[in-house]
Protein backbone atom coordinates (compact mmCIF):
# COMPACT_ATOMS: atom_id res chain seq x y z
CA UNK A 1 0.00 0.00 0.00
CA UNK A 2 2.71 2.46 0.74
CA UNK A 3 4.86 1.52 -1.96
CA UNK A 4 6.94 4.85 -3.13
CA UNK A 5 4.68 6.80 -1.13
CA UNK A 6 5.63 8.54 2.61
CA UNK A 7 8.97 8.68 1.52
CA UNK A 8 10.06 12.31 0.95
CA UNK A 9 12.23 14.27 3.69
CA UNK A 10 11.35 17.35 5.02
CA UNK A 11 13.66 19.90 4.21
CA UNK A 12 13.15 24.11 4.02
CA UNK A 13 11.95 24.09 0.54
CA UNK A 14 9.44 21.15 1.43
CA UNK A 15 8.33 21.45 4.99
CA UNK A 16 6.37 19.18 6.78
CA UNK A 17 3.01 19.84 8.31
CA UNK A 18 1.77 18.47 11.80
CA UNK A 19 -1.82 19.17 13.06
CA UNK A 20 -2.51 17.61 16.75
CA UNK A 21 -6.50 17.65 17.71
CA UNK A 22 -6.89 17.81 21.01
CA UNK A 23 -9.46 16.56 23.16
CA UNK A 24 -11.25 19.81 25.76
CA UNK A 25 -14.14 17.91 26.91
CA UNK A 26 -14.95 17.94 30.40
CA UNK A 27 -13.78 14.11 30.42
CA UNK A 28 -10.39 15.34 30.79
CA UNK A 29 -10.56 16.52 34.10
CA UNK A 30 -9.93 13.23 35.02
CA UNK A 31 -7.12 12.27 37.25
CA UNK A 32 -4.77 10.51 35.01
CA UNK A 33 -3.02 7.30 37.07
CA UNK A 34 -0.19 7.39 38.16
CA UNK A 35 0.88 11.13 37.07
CA UNK A 36 -0.87 13.49 40.03
CA UNK A 37 -2.97 15.66 37.15
CA UNK A 38 -5.63 15.59 35.15
CA UNK A 39 -5.72 14.40 31.74
CA UNK A 40 -6.32 17.45 30.32
CA UNK A 41 -2.81 18.87 32.05
CA UNK A 42 -0.72 15.90 31.23
CA UNK A 43 -1.73 15.96 27.45
CA UNK A 44 -0.63 19.79 27.60
CA UNK A 45 2.41 18.83 28.99
CA UNK A 46 3.20 16.01 26.78
CA UNK A 47 2.62 18.74 23.68
CA UNK A 48 4.58 20.76 24.86
CA UNK A 49 7.02 18.63 25.53
CA UNK A 50 6.90 17.84 21.54
CA UNK A 51 7.14 20.87 20.13
CA UNK A 52 10.21 21.79 22.07
CA UNK A 53 11.30 18.13 20.97
CA UNK A 54 10.52 19.34 17.19
CA UNK A 55 12.43 22.85 17.56
CA UNK A 56 15.67 21.27 19.03
CA UNK A 57 15.56 18.53 15.82
CA UNK A 58 15.58 21.69 13.65
CA UNK A 59 18.51 23.06 15.13
CA UNK A 60 21.17 21.27 13.31
CA UNK A 61 23.94 24.06 14.94
CA UNK A 62 24.63 25.16 18.53
CA UNK A 63 23.12 28.74 18.25
CA UNK A 64 21.45 28.65 14.63
CA UNK A 65 18.10 29.56 14.09
CA UNK A 66 15.32 27.15 13.87
CA UNK A 67 15.23 25.72 10.66
CA UNK A 68 11.31 25.62 8.73
CA UNK A 69 11.10 21.69 8.99
CA UNK A 70 7.21 21.55 9.84
CA UNK A 71 4.56 23.63 10.10
CA UNK A 72 2.44 23.23 13.71
CA UNK A 73 -0.99 23.44 14.42
CA UNK A 74 -2.80 22.38 17.53
CA UNK A 75 -6.91 22.79 17.51
CA UNK A 76 -8.14 21.74 20.59
CA UNK A 77 -12.35 20.72 20.74
CA UNK A 78 -14.68 21.05 23.59
CA UNK A 79 -14.38 24.28 25.87
CA UNK A 80 -13.22 26.95 23.38
CA UNK A 81 -11.18 29.95 25.17
CA UNK A 82 -11.25 33.11 22.86
CA UNK A 83 -15.37 32.73 22.51
CA UNK A 84 -16.72 31.03 25.37
CA UNK A 85 -18.54 28.14 24.88
CA UNK A 86 -18.23 24.85 23.03
CA UNK A 87 -16.29 24.41 19.76
CA UNK A 88 -12.78 24.30 17.97
CA UNK A 89 -10.38 26.51 17.95
CA UNK A 90 -6.46 26.98 17.82
CA UNK A 91 -5.19 25.84 21.27
CA UNK A 92 -1.78 28.15 21.06
CA UNK A 93 -2.01 30.98 23.65
CA UNK A 94 -0.06 34.17 23.65
CA UNK A 95 1.12 35.80 21.02
CA UNK A 96 0.18 32.71 18.95
CA UNK A 97 -3.36 32.63 20.06
CA UNK A 98 -5.63 32.50 17.16
CA UNK A 99 -3.21 31.09 14.63
CA UNK A 100 -4.03 27.87 12.44
CA UNK A 101 -0.39 26.50 10.91
CA UNK A 102 2.64 27.93 12.04
CA UNK A 103 6.10 28.06 11.18
CA UNK A 104 8.22 26.04 13.38
CA UNK A 105 11.03 28.87 13.40
CA UNK A 106 8.31 31.35 14.61
CA UNK A 107 6.57 28.46 17.03
CA UNK A 108 10.47 28.51 18.80
CA UNK A 109 10.47 32.33 18.91
CA UNK A 110 7.00 32.59 20.49
CA UNK A 111 5.64 30.68 23.14
CA UNK A 112 2.97 31.79 25.75
CA UNK A 113 5.49 31.53 28.44
CA UNK A 114 8.52 29.72 30.04
CA UNK A 115 8.45 27.95 33.47
CA UNK A 116 9.00 24.61 35.77
CA UNK A 117 7.49 21.92 34.61
CA UNK A 118 7.77 18.04 35.92
CA UNK A 119 8.93 15.86 33.03
CA UNK A 120 6.60 14.62 30.56
CA UNK A 121 7.52 10.53 31.16
CA UNK A 122 7.62 10.57 34.99
CA UNK A 123 10.97 10.91 36.01
CA UNK A 124 11.45 12.73 39.16
CA UNK A 125 13.47 16.18 37.58
CA UNK A 126 11.79 19.10 36.53
CA UNK A 127 12.70 21.35 33.80
CA UNK A 128 11.82 24.81 32.62
CA UNK A 129 10.37 24.73 28.99
CA UNK A 130 8.60 26.53 26.99
CA UNK A 131 5.02 26.95 26.96
CA UNK A 132 2.75 27.01 24.20
CA UNK A 133 -1.13 25.17 24.92
CA UNK A 134 -2.45 25.49 28.07
CA UNK A 135 -4.66 22.99 30.07
CA UNK A 136 -8.26 23.44 29.46
CA UNK A 137 -11.74 21.72 29.56
CA UNK A 138 -15.17 21.54 29.57
CA UNK A 139 -18.37 20.89 27.53
CA UNK A 140 -18.14 18.32 25.39
CA UNK A 141 -16.58 16.49 22.54
CA UNK A 142 -16.96 17.96 18.71
CA UNK A 143 -14.69 15.90 17.05
CA UNK A 144 -15.95 15.96 13.51
CA UNK A 145 -15.85 20.10 14.00
CA UNK A 146 -12.48 19.66 15.10
CA UNK A 147 -11.27 17.85 11.56
CA UNK A 148 -13.47 20.06 9.40
CA UNK A 149 -11.65 23.07 10.89
CA UNK A 150 -8.44 21.34 10.93
CA UNK A 151 -9.23 20.14 7.13
CA UNK A 152 -9.60 23.49 6.23
CA UNK A 153 -5.92 24.31 7.43
CA UNK A 154 -4.31 20.96 6.22
CA UNK A 155 -6.14 21.53 2.76
CA UNK A 156 -4.38 24.64 2.33
CA UNK A 157 -1.37 23.47 3.08
CA UNK A 158 -1.09 20.74 0.90
CA UNK A 159 -1.99 22.57 -2.04
CA UNK A 160 0.96 25.10 -1.53
CA UNK A 161 3.27 22.04 -0.53
CA UNK A 162 2.42 19.71 -3.30
CA UNK A 163 5.60 17.53 -2.87
CA UNK A 164 6.43 17.84 0.46
CA UNK A 165 5.68 14.41 2.96
CA UNK A 166 1.97 14.67 3.50
CA UNK A 167 0.45 16.36 6.63
CA UNK A 168 0.01 14.24 9.77
CA UNK A 169 -3.09 14.86 12.04
CA UNK A 170 -2.58 13.40 15.73
CA UNK A 171 -6.10 12.84 17.45
CA UNK A 172 -5.73 12.93 21.03
CA UNK A 173 -9.02 12.18 22.89
CA UNK A 174 -10.86 10.23 25.45
CA UNK A 175 -14.02 9.81 24.84
CA UNK A 176 -17.29 10.05 23.20
CA UNK A 177 -17.62 12.21 19.59
CA UNK A 178 -20.52 14.22 20.33
CA UNK A 179 -21.25 16.18 17.31
CA UNK A 180 -21.60 13.00 14.70
CA UNK A 181 -23.11 13.56 12.43
CA UNK A 182 -21.46 17.02 11.96
CA UNK A 183 -23.22 18.54 9.14
CA UNK A 184 -25.15 16.00 8.30
CA UNK A 185 -21.74 13.95 7.82
CA UNK A 186 -20.88 11.28 10.43
CA UNK A 187 -17.38 11.16 11.80
CA UNK A 188 -16.12 8.22 9.66
CA UNK A 189 -16.56 10.48 6.78
CA UNK A 190 -15.15 13.52 8.07
CA UNK A 191 -12.60 11.67 8.55
CA UNK A 192 -12.18 9.92 4.59
CA UNK A 193 -12.52 13.81 3.79
CA UNK A 194 -9.45 14.37 5.86
CA UNK A 195 -7.42 11.95 4.82
CA UNK A 196 -8.56 12.29 0.74
CA UNK A 197 -6.31 15.33 0.80
CA UNK A 198 -2.52 14.20 -0.06
CA UNK A 199 0.63 15.42 -1.78
CA UNK A 200 2.60 13.62 -4.62
CA UNK A 201 4.38 11.62 -1.91
CA UNK A 202 0.79 10.23 -0.34
CA UNK A 203 -2.38 11.01 1.59
CA UNK A 204 -3.02 12.73 4.87
CA UNK A 205 -2.07 10.27 7.78
CA UNK A 206 -4.39 10.08 10.76
CA UNK A 207 -3.37 9.02 13.68
CA UNK A 208 -5.50 8.54 17.03
CA UNK A 209 -4.22 8.49 20.71
CA UNK A 210 -7.22 7.40 23.08
CA UNK A 211 -6.19 8.48 26.71
CA UNK A 212 -7.82 6.42 29.85
CA UNK A 213 -7.59 7.71 33.35
CA UNK A 214 -7.37 3.95 34.29
CA UNK A 215 -4.70 1.77 34.85
CA UNK A 216 -5.19 -0.23 31.43
CA UNK A 217 -3.38 -2.69 29.10
CA UNK A 218 -1.41 -0.08 26.65
CA UNK A 219 -2.13 -0.88 22.94
CA UNK A 220 0.21 0.78 20.34
CA UNK A 221 0.22 0.17 16.78
CA UNK A 222 -2.39 -2.65 16.43
CA UNK A 223 -2.10 -4.44 13.21
CA UNK A 224 -5.51 -5.92 13.67
CA UNK A 225 -8.66 -4.28 15.61
CA UNK A 226 -9.32 -8.14 17.38
CA UNK A 227 -9.67 -7.83 21.03
CA UNK A 228 -9.55 -4.09 21.16
CA UNK A 229 -12.11 -2.80 23.82
CA UNK A 230 -14.81 -0.27 22.65
CA UNK A 231 -13.81 2.61 21.35
CA UNK A 232 -10.63 0.61 20.04
CA UNK A 233 -12.33 -1.04 16.78
CA UNK A 234 -13.74 2.26 15.46
CA UNK A 235 -10.84 4.10 16.23
CA UNK A 236 -8.50 1.62 14.59
CA UNK A 237 -11.05 1.61 11.21
CA UNK A 238 -10.38 5.45 11.18
CA UNK A 239 -6.37 5.48 11.86
CA UNK A 240 -4.00 5.25 8.75
CA UNK A 241 -1.36 2.59 8.55
CA UNK A 242 1.55 3.43 9.61
CA UNK A 243 3.66 4.50 7.01
CA UNK A 244 7.54 2.58 6.79
CA UNK A 245 9.84 5.35 7.97
CA UNK A 246 7.48 5.78 11.40
CA UNK A 247 7.30 1.64 11.64
CA UNK A 248 11.40 1.86 11.79
CA UNK A 249 11.31 4.58 14.31
CA UNK A 250 8.82 2.66 16.56
CA UNK A 251 11.16 -0.71 15.95
CA UNK A 252 13.83 1.35 16.75
CA UNK A 253 12.29 2.87 20.16
CA UNK A 254 11.73 -1.57 20.78
CA UNK A 255 8.32 -1.93 19.70
CA UNK A 256 7.17 -4.67 18.21
CA UNK A 257 5.35 -3.28 15.20
CA UNK A 258 3.47 -5.98 12.81
CA UNK A 259 3.25 -5.63 8.86
CA UNK A 260 -0.50 -3.36 8.49
CA UNK A 261 -0.07 -1.55 11.93
CA UNK A 262 -1.90 1.33 12.61
CA UNK A 263 -0.73 4.73 13.96
CA UNK A 264 -3.60 3.80 16.65
CA UNK A 265 -2.23 4.16 20.37
CA UNK A 266 -5.03 2.92 23.14
CA UNK A 267 -5.10 3.31 26.71
CA UNK A 268 -1.92 4.82 27.12
CA UNK A 269 -0.11 6.69 30.45
CA UNK A 270 1.74 9.76 29.99
CA UNK A 271 5.09 8.44 29.22
CA UNK A 272 3.81 6.26 26.51
CA UNK A 273 1.64 9.24 24.60
CA UNK A 274 5.03 11.20 24.95
CA UNK A 275 7.15 7.87 22.79
CA UNK A 276 4.12 7.79 20.52
CA UNK A 277 4.14 11.44 19.38
CA UNK A 278 7.69 11.11 18.93
CA UNK A 279 6.93 8.67 16.91
CA UNK A 280 4.46 10.48 15.07
CA UNK A 281 6.02 13.11 13.83
CA UNK A 282 9.68 12.05 13.52
CA UNK A 283 10.25 11.90 9.83
CA UNK A 284 13.51 12.13 7.83
CA UNK A 285 15.03 15.16 7.44
CA UNK A 286 17.58 16.65 5.20
CA UNK A 287 19.91 19.36 5.83
CA UNK A 288 19.38 21.89 3.51
CA UNK B 1 -39.62 41.47 -26.57
CA UNK B 2 -41.47 42.33 -22.94
CA UNK B 3 -40.96 45.87 -23.78
CA UNK B 4 -43.15 45.46 -26.57
CA UNK B 5 -45.88 43.58 -24.92
CA UNK B 6 -46.44 46.22 -22.18
CA UNK B 7 -46.64 48.53 -25.06
CA UNK B 8 -49.53 46.68 -26.58
CA UNK B 9 -51.14 46.42 -23.17
CA UNK B 10 -51.25 49.72 -22.36
CA UNK B 11 -52.51 50.74 -26.14
CA UNK B 12 -55.42 48.20 -25.42
CA UNK B 13 -56.02 49.45 -21.89
CA UNK B 14 -56.64 53.46 -23.36
CA UNK B 15 -58.80 51.73 -26.59
CA UNK B 16 -61.04 50.39 -23.66
CA UNK B 17 -61.07 53.60 -21.93
CA UNK B 18 -62.03 55.35 -24.76
CA UNK B 19 -64.57 53.06 -26.25
CA UNK B 20 -66.30 52.59 -22.39
CA UNK B 21 -66.05 56.73 -22.54
CA UNK B 22 -67.84 56.57 -26.00
CA UNK B 23 -70.30 54.14 -25.24
CA UNK B 24 -71.55 56.37 -22.26
CA UNK B 25 -71.67 58.98 -24.09
CA UNK B 26 -73.85 57.23 -26.81
CA UNK B 27 -76.37 55.63 -23.88
CA UNK B 28 -76.36 59.29 -23.07
CA UNK B 29 -77.39 60.58 -26.29
CA UNK B 30 -79.97 58.10 -26.91
CA UNK B 31 -81.62 59.04 -23.79
CA UNK B 32 -81.66 62.51 -25.25
CA UNK B 33 -83.04 61.60 -28.15
CA UNK B 34 -86.10 60.64 -26.84
CA UNK B 35 -85.59 56.89 -27.00
CA UNK B 36 -86.47 57.19 -23.38
CA UNK B 37 -87.71 60.33 -22.21
CA UNK B 38 -85.08 61.63 -19.30
CA UNK B 39 -84.04 64.39 -18.17
CA UNK B 40 -80.88 65.92 -18.24
CA UNK B 41 -78.80 64.95 -15.24
CA UNK B 42 -79.96 61.74 -16.11
CA UNK B 43 -78.23 61.67 -19.58
CA UNK B 44 -74.85 63.21 -17.49
CA UNK B 45 -74.90 60.11 -15.30
CA UNK B 46 -75.40 58.28 -18.25
CA UNK B 47 -72.11 59.79 -19.85
CA UNK B 48 -70.14 59.78 -15.91
CA UNK B 49 -71.80 55.99 -15.60
CA UNK B 50 -69.93 54.99 -18.63
CA UNK B 51 -66.68 56.75 -18.12
CA UNK B 52 -66.70 55.74 -14.38
CA UNK B 53 -67.23 51.71 -15.76
CA UNK B 54 -64.27 52.31 -18.38
CA UNK B 55 -61.61 54.09 -16.15
CA UNK B 56 -62.38 51.21 -13.50
CA UNK B 57 -61.73 48.76 -16.31
CA UNK B 58 -58.26 50.43 -17.14
CA UNK B 59 -57.24 50.53 -13.59
CA UNK B 60 -58.24 47.10 -12.72
CA UNK B 61 -55.99 46.15 -16.15
CA UNK B 62 -53.21 48.53 -14.79
CA UNK B 63 -53.26 47.20 -11.24
CA UNK B 64 -53.32 43.54 -11.76
CA UNK B 65 -50.37 41.31 -10.68
CA UNK B 66 -47.84 40.93 -13.50
CA UNK B 67 -46.22 37.51 -12.61
CA UNK B 68 -43.94 37.64 -15.60
CA UNK B 69 -42.48 41.18 -14.32
CA UNK B 70 -42.84 40.56 -10.63
CA UNK B 71 -41.21 43.91 -10.11
CA UNK B 72 -44.29 44.88 -8.03
CA UNK B 73 -47.05 43.62 -6.28
CA UNK B 74 -50.56 45.21 -5.24
CA UNK B 75 -51.30 42.35 -3.04
CA UNK B 76 -50.38 43.32 0.61
CA UNK B 77 -47.19 41.08 1.85
CA UNK B 78 -48.42 37.90 3.88
CA UNK B 79 -46.98 38.12 7.51
CA UNK B 80 -43.86 35.96 7.42
CA UNK B 81 -44.55 32.79 9.44
CA UNK B 82 -43.58 33.09 12.65
CA UNK B 83 -39.44 31.18 12.95
CA UNK B 84 -39.32 27.92 15.20
CA UNK B 85 -38.13 28.71 18.61
CA UNK B 86 -34.25 28.40 18.89
CA UNK B 87 -33.36 24.69 20.27
CA UNK B 88 -31.93 25.28 23.58
CA UNK B 89 -29.51 22.15 23.29
CA UNK B 90 -27.73 21.29 20.40
CA UNK B 91 -29.33 17.68 19.32
CA UNK B 92 -28.18 14.49 20.49
CA UNK B 93 -26.16 12.04 18.80
CA UNK B 94 -28.24 9.72 16.89
CA UNK B 95 -25.55 6.61 17.35
CA UNK B 96 -22.95 7.13 19.60
CA UNK B 97 -19.27 5.31 17.97
CA UNK B 98 -18.98 4.13 21.25
CA UNK B 99 -20.05 3.58 24.72
CA UNK B 100 -20.07 6.43 27.20
CA UNK B 101 -16.06 7.07 29.08
CA UNK B 102 -17.54 10.57 30.30
CA UNK B 103 -20.68 12.27 32.17
CA UNK B 104 -23.66 12.07 29.96
CA UNK B 105 -23.85 14.77 27.36
CA UNK B 106 -26.81 16.81 29.13
CA UNK B 107 -24.83 17.01 32.76
CA UNK B 108 -23.98 20.36 33.92
CA UNK B 109 -20.46 21.50 32.08
CA UNK B 110 -18.02 22.17 34.67
CA UNK B 111 -15.97 25.19 33.05
CA UNK B 112 -12.26 25.65 34.21
CA UNK B 113 -10.69 28.66 33.81
CA UNK B 114 -8.34 28.61 31.46
CA UNK B 115 -4.57 29.41 32.90
CA UNK B 116 -2.91 30.77 29.67
CA UNK B 117 -3.05 34.18 28.98
CA UNK B 118 -4.89 34.89 25.51
CA UNK B 119 -2.90 38.05 24.04
CA UNK B 120 -3.34 39.39 20.72
CA UNK B 121 -4.94 37.67 17.70
CA UNK B 122 -3.73 37.46 14.64
CA UNK B 123 -5.50 36.94 11.55
CA UNK B 124 -4.99 33.15 11.02
CA UNK B 125 -2.09 31.89 9.22
CA UNK B 126 -2.82 31.30 5.26
CA UNK B 127 -1.14 29.96 2.52
CA UNK B 128 -1.51 31.11 -0.87
CA UNK B 129 -1.99 28.07 -3.06
CA UNK B 130 0.61 27.54 -5.93
CA UNK B 131 -1.05 24.52 -6.51
CA UNK B 132 -4.16 23.06 -5.88
CA UNK B 133 -4.11 19.77 -3.31
CA UNK B 134 -4.65 16.91 -5.12
CA UNK B 135 -8.06 15.01 -3.54
CA UNK B 136 -8.22 11.38 -4.49
CA UNK B 137 -11.80 10.44 -3.69
CA UNK B 138 -13.72 13.70 -4.42
CA UNK B 139 -16.61 14.19 -2.32
CA UNK B 140 -20.27 15.88 -1.87
CA UNK B 141 -20.25 18.93 0.14
CA UNK B 142 -22.14 19.25 2.93
CA UNK B 143 -24.84 21.82 3.30
CA UNK B 144 -23.53 23.85 5.93
CA UNK B 145 -20.24 25.37 7.13
CA UNK B 146 -18.94 24.64 10.64
CA UNK B 147 -20.19 27.12 13.31
CA UNK B 148 -16.57 27.82 14.71
CA UNK B 149 -16.15 30.09 11.57
CA UNK B 150 -12.45 29.36 10.69
CA UNK B 151 -13.53 26.95 7.95
CA UNK B 152 -16.73 28.45 6.71
CA UNK B 153 -15.86 26.93 2.96
CA UNK B 154 -16.43 23.35 2.06
CA UNK B 155 -12.58 22.05 1.14
CA UNK B 156 -13.66 19.06 0.95
CA UNK B 157 -15.76 19.31 -2.43
CA UNK B 158 -12.78 21.90 -3.92
CA UNK B 159 -11.66 20.96 -6.99
CA UNK B 160 -8.02 20.01 -7.02
CA UNK B 161 -5.61 19.92 -10.18
CA UNK B 162 -6.07 16.64 -12.50
CA UNK B 163 -3.73 14.25 -10.88
CA UNK B 164 -3.59 11.03 -11.95
CA UNK B 165 -2.23 7.93 -9.60
CA UNK B 166 0.53 7.29 -12.19
CA UNK B 167 1.45 10.91 -11.44
CA UNK B 168 2.43 10.59 -7.91
CA UNK B 169 6.32 11.12 -7.75
CA UNK B 170 6.76 12.32 -11.47
CA UNK B 171 7.55 16.01 -11.25
CA UNK B 172 5.75 18.54 -13.56
CA UNK B 173 7.25 19.28 -17.02
CA UNK B 174 9.09 22.70 -16.45
CA UNK B 175 8.65 25.00 -19.87
CA UNK B 176 11.73 24.53 -22.16
CA UNK B 177 13.19 27.56 -23.49
CA UNK B 178 15.54 27.12 -26.74
CA UNK B 179 18.98 26.22 -26.13
CA UNK B 180 21.00 29.51 -26.51
CA UNK B 181 23.13 30.13 -29.71
CA UNK B 182 26.79 28.35 -29.53
CA UNK B 183 28.56 31.45 -30.37
CA UNK B 184 27.47 32.35 -26.82
CA UNK B 185 28.89 29.89 -25.18
CA UNK B 186 32.00 31.08 -22.78
CA UNK B 187 33.81 28.16 -21.58
CA UNK B 188 35.61 30.17 -18.95
CA UNK B 189 32.14 30.63 -17.37
CA UNK B 190 31.30 27.34 -17.90
CA UNK B 191 29.12 25.21 -15.16
CA UNK B 192 28.68 21.65 -14.75
CA UNK B 193 24.84 21.79 -13.33
CA UNK B 194 23.67 18.94 -10.90
CA UNK B 195 21.05 18.29 -9.18
CA UNK B 196 21.86 19.30 -4.91
CA UNK B 197 20.20 16.39 -3.35
CA UNK B 198 20.89 13.44 -5.75
CA UNK B 199 23.93 14.46 -7.98
CA UNK B 200 21.82 13.79 -11.46
CA UNK B 201 23.18 15.58 -14.17
CA UNK B 202 19.90 14.96 -16.59
CA UNK B 203 18.28 18.63 -15.57
CA UNK B 204 15.28 20.97 -17.17
CA UNK B 205 15.67 24.48 -17.09
CA UNK B 206 14.04 27.47 -17.42
CA UNK B 207 14.87 31.17 -17.16
CA UNK B 208 13.14 33.25 -14.61
CA UNK B 209 14.11 36.84 -14.64
CA UNK B 210 17.96 36.66 -14.34
CA UNK B 211 17.80 33.23 -12.53
CA UNK B 212 17.70 29.63 -13.68
CA UNK B 213 15.03 27.70 -12.43
CA UNK B 214 16.21 23.71 -12.60
CA UNK B 215 14.52 20.36 -11.69
CA UNK B 216 15.41 17.23 -11.47
CA UNK B 217 14.49 14.55 -13.88
CA UNK B 218 15.33 11.41 -11.87
CA UNK B 219 11.81 10.29 -11.02
CA UNK B 220 13.04 9.69 -7.66
CA UNK B 221 13.87 12.88 -6.65
CA UNK B 222 11.88 16.08 -9.03
CA UNK B 223 13.66 18.59 -6.81
CA UNK B 224 13.44 22.04 -7.92
CA UNK B 225 16.00 25.30 -7.18
CA UNK B 226 16.81 28.60 -8.53
CA UNK B 227 20.16 29.79 -9.17
CA UNK B 228 21.40 32.64 -10.15
CA UNK B 229 24.61 33.56 -11.81
CA UNK B 230 27.27 34.90 -9.95
CA UNK B 231 26.22 33.12 -6.63
CA UNK B 232 27.76 29.85 -5.97
CA UNK B 233 25.93 26.37 -6.75
CA UNK B 234 23.94 24.70 -4.26
CA UNK B 235 26.40 21.94 -2.38
CA UNK B 236 25.80 18.69 -4.12
CA UNK B 237 25.01 15.33 -2.38
CA UNK B 238 25.20 12.47 -4.55
CA UNK B 239 22.55 10.16 -3.32
CA UNK B 240 22.26 6.14 -5.24
CA UNK B 241 19.80 4.93 -3.24
CA UNK B 242 16.86 6.79 -3.14
CA UNK B 243 14.21 4.72 -2.84
CA UNK B 244 11.88 3.88 -5.95
CA UNK B 245 14.57 4.57 -8.50
CA UNK B 246 17.55 3.50 -9.54
CA UNK B 247 21.48 4.94 -9.06
CA UNK B 248 22.45 7.01 -11.69
CA UNK B 249 25.48 5.62 -13.75
CA UNK B 250 28.54 5.99 -12.24
CA UNK B 251 27.46 8.02 -9.11
CA UNK B 252 29.49 7.09 -5.99
CA UNK B 253 27.23 6.19 -2.99
CA UNK B 254 27.10 8.87 -0.33
CA UNK B 255 24.42 8.38 2.67
CA UNK B 256 22.54 11.83 2.87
Amino acid sequence: MHDGMYSQSVTRSDPGCIVILLDRSDSMKAPWSGTGASLAEGAALVLNNILLDLCITATTEVNAPVRHYFDIGVFGYGARVTTPGEGVESAFGGPLAGRGLVPLPELANRPLTVREEPSADLMSVSAKIPIWVEPVRGYRTPMCEAIAVAGGHVFDWAGAHPNSFPPIVINITDGMVTDSPYDGVALPEWVTRLTAIETSDGPTLFFNVFLSPTQAPEIIFPASPAGLPPPGPDLFAMSSQLPRPMVENARADGLDVQPGARGLAFNVGRSTLLKVLQIGTRVPDRPF
Amino acid sequence: MARRGRVDRQLVILVITLLCGLLGALLGGLFGDGFLTVSWWLRVLAVLGGTVIGSGVAFFLLTADRPETGRWSPQPERPAPPRPPEPSQPPEPTRPSWPAVQTPPNSQPNRMTPVAHIGDRSEPETYPSTEPARIALPLPGGSAPPSNGTATRQWWAETPSAAAPSDRREPPALRRSPAPPLSSYDVESALIAQCPRCGEFRLDVSHVARAYAFQCRNASCGNTWSWTPGTPWPPVVVRRNLPGGSAPDGASAERG
